[in-house]
């Protein structure tokens, strides 16, 4: 039940860090928290190696990007807009309260532990909004990666298969390299 | 070797060796040539034969097996594989005449690959992954990385993703009831689910603005390529959730669901292309329109228990394959093509007129590929359901209008006719292109046979 608690704060301060955070260096960061709460979570319904798959894609993902973004470290997203941050953090609090109240109705559609099915979800709304509320393909990709991450937990506790591991390790790499692909034209963007 | 390797394998393979030769007109020649031979091994390959083969005939096994799921590519689906690579051969060449950096060249046998392999892979839902995995491919080949204007493409990368997790979803709750399902409350959520997916996949409203916003960022030769191909194989993918659960099939709200996106996605493309002022926009609304055109096809199927489908791909591929192709014949001048430059000499007037007549196909008018299985449409919906049949019409005269004031324009262009003589070696191509497509217009019924086949994987849909 602590260890529980625990996995759920750290991803809500992992995602807020990247929702709110203007270092790209932080929103790197707090993505693989993210990846090592999804290994934790899924090594307690699959096998220690096939779960490590999904931990190592991920971390392999977040360094492809930070590779890319090594010479737009330093460049802020909007650092005047204050509002814009608190915008966001009450847009995430208010998803996530309503998650909150609806998650044990979830449960009964997909009958998975409850707090992978609630992390799972947070998760996933957390990578929505981080798409969705900003212009930057960073961004973008960074939420894409989460949003498959909170779904990989949720599926994961559905079902076990190799193809689907293998070609979700897949796709984070290729959505990775997307973010390498176009770092030209997006410190075009933040210059 | 088995038929998916053929037809899968191999062609992803030449894609990637292509990619690393040196960079040249020869790719395109060695693209179109692997594609059409591609195409015409699907009359000499024979998959499963149950009769003895003649002697110019190989007999391929149908099934691979990856990571305990298998990818099957059975005789029936031959058809879709010709019209695959068939469509390749035709992008070739004119990716060769009309714009030589194009990624598409060598990495598009890849995507079709990846198409055809998600099409193939059984269990069938688990070809939102492989899908999944094209859309990411897709967009290095839809985007320059030069091109700092990226909203386009992160919305079409988000779409397609969210898509994902919708139809794996509902494939587990389906997983434990394929023929029915386990309780009515059970149907509900994973027809929900499945249809989210869906219209996630194909950009219907309101999930389609990242489609006119890609347009404006992408080459149209290029985009029209991915969009037109994932598209149509979308489109079998979802005929293949409906044939392979029969409480789909029956479920007349899903149908219906079809007919109300259907008639929206019609009038919102036709009204699109009646306003907007850049061609390239135009496009888009156009393959919006034509989303609706065949969503309108599949919901009269529950009225009519006849599949006209097959013929309305044929309208689908070869009406948008003529607009884009005509775009890109300006796009080489003008990065924006707006509808004042139709007034300029920048476009060539054949290639107005092909536009134009594009155009007539999507409407359905006489002597065109879209003339039989509109009129068809028609009278179904005249006879089932008066709304829907209205909605089409409308949609189709806002077309016609765009259409007419087009022709305005090349008729007041045209002073003389020495400004319909080819000029160069791509507008002598062009004019060949426009002549077989209106003659085979005039003839549809073969170009229709190879569609019909499409429909012989879905024996249970067909019955």
């Amino acid at each position: 039940m602590v260890f529980n608690n625990i996995l759920i704060l750290v991803t809500y301060a992992s995602l807020i860090l990247m929702i709110v955070g203007n270092d790209r260096r932080i929103k790197l960061a707090s993505l693989s928290i993210v990846y090592l709460l999804t290994f934790i979570i899924i090594i307690q319904v699959w096998p220690v190696a096939l779960a490590s798959v999904k931990l190592i894609s991920g971390w392999m993902g977040v360094i492809l990007i930070g590779a890319s973004q090594i010479s737009h470290f330093e460049d802020k997203a909007d650092p005047s807009l204050a509002s814009k941050a608190i915008f966001q953090l009450l847009i995430t609090a208010l998803v996530w309260i309503v998650i909150t109240a609806e998650a044990a109705a979830f449960n009964e559609w997909i009958p998975i532990p409850y707090t992978n099915l609630y992390l799972g979800l947070v998760i996933i709304a957390g990578g929505l909004i981080n798409a969705s509320v900003n212009q930057l393909l960073f961004d973008v990709i960074i939420g894409v990666l989460t949003l498959l991450a909170g779904f990989d937990i949720i599926y994961s506790s559905l079902e076990g298969s190799a193809l689907v591991t293998g070609i979700f390790a897949i796709m984070i790499i290729f959505i990775s390299l997307l973010s390498n692909y176009f770092s030209a034209s997006q410190g075009e963007i933040a210059e | 070797m088995s038929a998916p390797v053929i037809w899968i394998i191999l062609p992803a393979s030449f894609s990637i060796l292509l990619f690393f030769t040196r960079r040249g007109r020869n790719r395109f020649i060695i693209f179109a040539a692997i594609s059409l031979i591609l195409a015409l091994s699907t009359l000499v390959i024979k998959v499963n034969p149950t009769e003895e083969t003649a002697f110019y005939e190989i007999p391929v096994p149908s099934a691979l097996t990856i990571l305990g799921r298998s990818f099957i590519l059975t005789q029936e689906d031959s058809s879709l594989v010709r019209v695959i690579y068939f469509f390749n051969a035709v992008w070739a060449s004119f990716g060769y005449f009309f714009h030589k950096d194009t990624r598409v060249i060598p990495l598009g046998m890849l995507h079709s690959a990846m198409l055809l392999a998600a099409y193939s892979v059984t269990p069938f839902l688990y070809a939102s992954l492989i899908i999944a995995l094209a859309v990411i491919l897709s967009v290095p080949l839809i985007l320059d990385n030069q091109n700092s204007n990226t909203h386009g493409v992160a919305r079409y990368l988000v779409y397609q993703i969210l898509a994902l997790p919708f139809i794996l979803l509902a494939g587990w709750f389906l997983a434990g009831g394929e023929i029915t399902p386990v309780n009515p409350e059970q149907l509900v959520q994973a027809a929900l689910l499945l249809g989210l997916g869906f219209v996630l996949w194909l950009g219907v409203f309101p999930f389609h603005s990242w489609v006119s916003l890609l347009y404006r960022e992408a080459n149209p030769i290029n985009l029209g390529y991915i969009l037109q191909m994932q598209f149509f194989v979308t489109f079998l993918i979802v005929l293949k959730f409906i044939d392979g659960f029969s409480w789909l099939r029956q479920y007349t709200i899903f149908f219906q669901a079809f007919l109300v996106l259907g008639a929206i996605m019609q009038l919102l493309g036709s009204l699109g292309i009646f306003f907007q002022n850049n061609l390239k926009d135009i496009n888009g609304y156009a393959l919006l329109h034509m989303v609706g055109v065949l969503m309108t096809s599949l919901g009269v199927y529950s009225f009519s228990e006849v599949m006209i489908l097959p013929q309305m791909f044929a309208v689908y591929l070869i009406g948008l394959s003529i607009l884009h192709i005509t775009l890109a014949y300006v796009d080489m001048n003008d990065r924006n093509p707006t509808l004042s430059i139709l007034q300029s000499d920048k476009w060539f007037l054949p290639a107005m007129l092909g536009y134009v007549y594009g155009l007539g196909t999507l409407c359905g008018l006489p002597l065109t590929f879209g003339f039989a299985p509109t009129q068809w449409v028609y009278q179904t919906l005249a006879r089932t359901n008066e709304f829907y049949f209205w909605v089409f019409i409308a949609s189709k005269v806002i077309i016609s209008i765009s259409g007419i004031r087009l022709l305005k324009v090349v008729f007041e262009r045209i002073l003389s006719l020495r400004s319909l003589i080819p000029k160069n070696f791509q507008e002598w191509f062009m004019i060949f292109f426009l002549s077989i497509v209106v003659i085979s217009g005039l003839f549809p019924k073969l170009v229709y046979g190879t569609f019909e086949h499409l429909m012989s994987s879905f024996e249970n849909l067909i019955q």
